[in-house]
C-alpha cells in the first residue's frame, strides 16, 4: 500500500516538475512547481519527516511560491510567453551533465559517511517527529536556535535599511 | 516522552545575552529619537559597548568552561577576543558619531546593524561547535554587507555592498560545504567532537580520505575568502573602498579577529590530525597573501584603496602567525604558544594602527569633501602638525618601523617563525615589511615635503570632540604597545592557557 503511494508522488513529482520546465507562460510553471511541493511533501510524510512535509507545504508551497508570483507578476508576462524558449544547447548540457555524474560516482562511489551520534538522551519508543525536533532544538541544541534567531532578525532589519524609502532631513 | 533540560550556565554567556538586550535596546529607542538627535542612539550603543567590554574582561582568567551542552566555551582566547573586538567597537562608534552626520547616514539602524555584526564576532569567538562558528559569521557577514551599502546615495559604496554580499554569499556556501563534508566523516559538529573522531578507530582512514581532504580545501578556501587571503581577495579593495570610512577601519579590525579565533579554534583543536595538510596550504596563502597585498597598494593613488591593499597583507602577516604555531616534534603536531602569542598580539596591535590610519581619513571629511586620494594629503605636515605626526605614527607603526605597535608585532611574528623554522615565511615576511615601507613612506614624503597646490581645496579638520578623543586614545594606544608591551604580551600569552 505504501509503495503505491509512494510511487504515486513519486510519479507525480517527475511529471509535474517536467511540465513545469516545459511550460512558456511562467504563472503555469510556478503553479506546477507548488504541485510538485505539494507531492514532494507525500514523500516526505511516508519517509516519516511529517515536520519536513509540514514546512515544506507551509514555507515553499505557501510562502516562497506566492512571493514568486508576486514578482512574476510584476513582469510582463504577454512578452514573456512570445520569447524563445529554449537556448538550442541540449547536446553540450548532456555531455556537462554525464562528465558531473562520472565525477560525482568517482569521487564518492566508494566513500562511506559516519553515521550520526544518537542523542543521548532516548525520546520514548516512538516519538513523533515535531515532538523530538522541538525536543532537541529547546534543550541541546538551544544555543544556535538562539543566534539563528537574532540571525535572521539581523537579516530582516538590514534589508528593511536597504530597501525602505528614507526620510530626508 | 520525557524532555531532560540541560545545565546551562546563563553567566558564561553575559556578553552575548548583554549584546541582544543593548541591539533591541537601540532599535525600540531609534523609535523615539528624532532625526536630527540620532548621534544619541550613536551614544548609548557605545556606553552599553563599553560596559560589556568591562563584562567580558571579567571572565578573563578563569579557565576553560562549556556550556550550552558544548555549543559554547569560554576560555582566554575567546574573552581575549571579545574585549578586543568591543574595544574596537567602541572606538570605531566614536569614529562614526560625527562621519555619520556629514555622509548623512545618521540613521539609528547604522548602529544597530554595527551591534548586530558584533553579536556575531562575539559567537565565533565563543563557538565550540562548526555549527555555532557558521552562524555566527554569517550574522556578522550580513550586518557588515548592509554596513558597506549603507551610504545608498554614493554609487561606490552600492557597487561595494553589491560585490561583497556576493562574493560573500558565496564564501559561505564554500565554507559550509567543508563542514558538510567533515559532518559526513566525523559524524558530529562540536569542534572536540571531531578531534575525537579523528584520534579514535579509524581515524587514521577519515584523514587520509580524499572526500575529506577535498571538505579541508573548502573549509581553508572558506576561510580565506572571508578574511581576503590572495588569491581570494578580489572582492576586498573594492568593498573597502566604497563602504563608509568608519565601517572599513571596523571591519578591516573586527572581521579578522573573529575570524581568526574561529579558524584558529577550528583547525588547531578539530585538525590536529590533518595538520600538514591546512599547514601547507596556508602556508602557500600566506606567501601570496603578504606578496600580492604588499606589491598592489604601491600603484595605488587612492589612500583609501591603498590602506585597503595593505589590509590585505596584514592579513597574511596574521596568518603568517598561525601557520608557524604549527611544528612537529618527534613526528607529532604539536603547536606552540609563541606562535599563537604572536597572532594575538599582532591583531591588537593592528586594531589600534588600523583604526588609526583610517581615523585619518575621517578627520577630516566634511561635507561633500573626503579626501580619500594621496595627493589631497601634500603639506598637511605643516598646516596641522599634530595630525601630521598621528599620521606619520600609524604609518610607522603598519610599516613596523620602531617605537610603535607595529613594530612589537612583527618581531613577534617573525621570532616565532624563525624559532619553529619556517626562514623562508620569514624571510617572505621581511621582504615584504621593507617594501610596505615604500608606500607608507609615500604618505610621510607627501605629508611633510611636498607643497599643497594653489588650486588645490584646503583640508581642514573636525573639531567634533568624539573623533578627537578616539583618535588620542588610538595614537596613544599605538605608542603604548611599542614602548611598553609588557602587559599586553602578558595577555597575548594568556590566551594560549586551555585553548589547545
Amino acid at each position: 500500500m505504501e509503495l503505491y503511494f509512494f510511487y504515486m508522488f513519486a510519479g507525480g513529482m517527475i511529471l509535474t516538475s517536467l511540465l513545469m520546465i516545459t511550460r512558456a507562460n511562467v504563472i503555469h510553471a510556478a503553479l506546477l512547481l507548488v504541485l510538485t511541493f505539494f507531492f514532494l511533501a507525500g514523500v516526505f510524510v511516508l519517509a516519516g519527516a511529517e515536520f519536513l512535509a509540514a514546512v515544506q507545504i507551509l514555507l515553499y508551497a505557501g510562502g516562497i511560491m506566492v512571493l514568486y508570483l508576486f514578482s512574476i507578476m510584476l513582469m510582463n508576462v504577454e512578452v514573456a510567453v512570445r520569447m524563445r524558449q529554449w537556448h538550442r544547447q541540449g547536446a553540450v548540457v548532456l555531455v556537462a551533465a554525464v562528465l558531473l555524474g562520472l565525477e560525482i560516482w568517482a569521487v564518492l562511489g566508494d566513500v562511506e559517511f559516519a553515521k550520526p551520534k544518537q542523542w543521548e538522551w532516548s525520546l520514548g519508543a516512538t516519538p513523533g517527529n515535531v515532538e523530538a525536533l522541538g525536543a532537541v532544538l529547546y534543550t541541546k541544541f538551544l544555543f544556535p536556535f538562539e543566534v539563528a534567531s537574532i540571525l535572521l532578525l539581523a537579516a530582516m532589519i538590514g534589508a528593511i535599511v536597504l530597501a525602505k524609502r528614507r526620510i530626508e532631513r | 516522552m520525557e524532555v531532560v533540560i540541560p545545565d546551562i550556565a546563563l553567566s558564561l554567556a553575559l556578553p552575548e545575552i548583554g549584546l541582544a538586550i543593548l541591539v533591541c535596546a537601540v532599535l525600540i529607542l531609534d523609535l523615539f529619537v528624532s532625526l536630527e538627535n540620532k548621534s544619541r542612539v550613536g551614544v548609548v550603543a557605545f556606553v552599553g559597548v563599553v560596559i560589556l567590554a568591562l563584562v567580558a574582561f571579567g571572565q578573563w582568567g578563569e579557565g576553560a568552561r562549556t556550556t550550552f551542552n558544548g555549543f559554547y566555551v569560554v576560555d582566554n582566547m575567546s574573552v581575549f577576543v571579545k574585549v578586543c573586538v568591543l574595544a574596537c567597537t567602541a572606538i570605531s562608534i566614536l569614529l562614526m558619531l560625527q562621519y555619520a552626520k556629514v555622509e548623512k547616514i545618521n540613521y539609528g539602524e547604522f548602529y544597530a546593524m554595527l551591534l548586530f555584526s558584533v553579536f556575531g564576532m562575539l559567537v565565533m569567538a565563543s563557538g565550540n561547535d562548526l555549527l555555532t562558528v557558521y552562524l555566527g559569521l554569517e550574522t556578522m557577514s550580513i550586518s557588515i554587507y548592509v554596513l558597506v551599502a549603507f551610504m545608498r546615495h554614493d554609487p561606490l559604496s552600492r557597487e561595494a555592498g553589491l560585490k561583497y554580499f556576493l562574493m560573500g554569499a558565496f564564501a559561505s556556501g564554500v565554507l559550509l560545504y567543508g563542514m558538510a563534508l567533515t559532518y559526513g566523516f566525523t559524524g558530529t559538529t562540536s569542534i572536540r567532537g571531531i578531534a575525537e573522531a579523528f584520534a579514535g578507530a579509524g581515524g587514521g582512514a577519515i584523514a587520509q580520505s580524499p572526500v575529506m581532504i577535498f571538505g579541508l580545501i573548502l573549509l581553508v578556501a572558506g576561510f580565506g575568502f572571508k578574511l581576503a587571503l590572495a588569491p581570494f581577495h578580489m572582492w576586498l579593495p573594492d568593498a573597502y573602498t566604497g563602504a563608509p570610512t568608519p565601517i572599513t577601519g571596523f571591519m578591516s579590525v573586527a572581521v579578522k579577529f573573529a575570524t581568526v579565533a574561529a579558524l584558529m579554534r577550528i583547525f588547531f583543536v578539530a585538525f590536529p590530525a590533518m595538520a600538514e595538510s591546512w599547514n601547507t596550504l596556508l602556508w602557500v596563502l600566506t606567501a601570496f597573501t603578504m606578496v600580492w597585498g604588499n606589491v598592489a597598494a604601491i600603484a595605488q593613488t587612492s589612500l583609501k584603496r591603498m590602506l585597503a591593499y595593505s589590509s590585505i597583507g596584514h592579513a597574511g602577516y596574521v596568518l603568517m602567525g598561525v601557520v608557524v604555531s604549527m611544528s612537529v616534534i618527534d613526528g607529532k603536531v604539536t603547536f606552540s604558544s609563541i606562535g599563537i602569542s604572536a597572532v594575538a598580539f599582532y591583531l591588537l596591535a593592528y586594531l589600534f594602527t588600523n583604526l588609526g590610519a583610517f581615523g585619518m581619513l575621517i578627520l577630516v571629511c566634511r561635507d561633500g569633501y573626503r579626501g580619500d586620494n594621496i595627493e589631497d594629503w601634500k603639506g598637511i605636515g605643516q598646516a596641522h602638525p599634530w595630525a601630521g605626526m598621528a599620521f606619520v605614527v600609524f604609518l610607522l607603526s603598519l610599516g613596523g618601523i620602531p617605537p610603535t605597535a607595529g613594530f612589537v608585532g612583527k618581531l613577534y611574528l617573525f621570532a616565532a617563525a624563525v624559532q619553529n623554522e619556517y626562514y623562508w615565511l620569514a624571510a617572505i615576511g621581511l621582504v615584504m615589511s621593507a617594501v610596505s615601507m615604500y608606500y607608507y613612506g609615500r604618505i610621510i614624503m607627501v605629508l611633510y615635503m611636498e607643497n599643497r597646490g594653489d588650486t588645490q581645496e584646503v583640508m581642514s579638520l573636525s573639531s567634533a570632540p568624539s573623533l578627537f578623543f578616539a583618535m588620542v586614545v588610538l595614537v596613544v594606544g599605538t605608542l603604548l604597545l611599542g614602548i611598553f608591551p609588557g602587559s599586553f604580551l602578558d595577555a597575548a600569552k594568556g590566551t594560549v592557557a586551555g585553548f589547545i
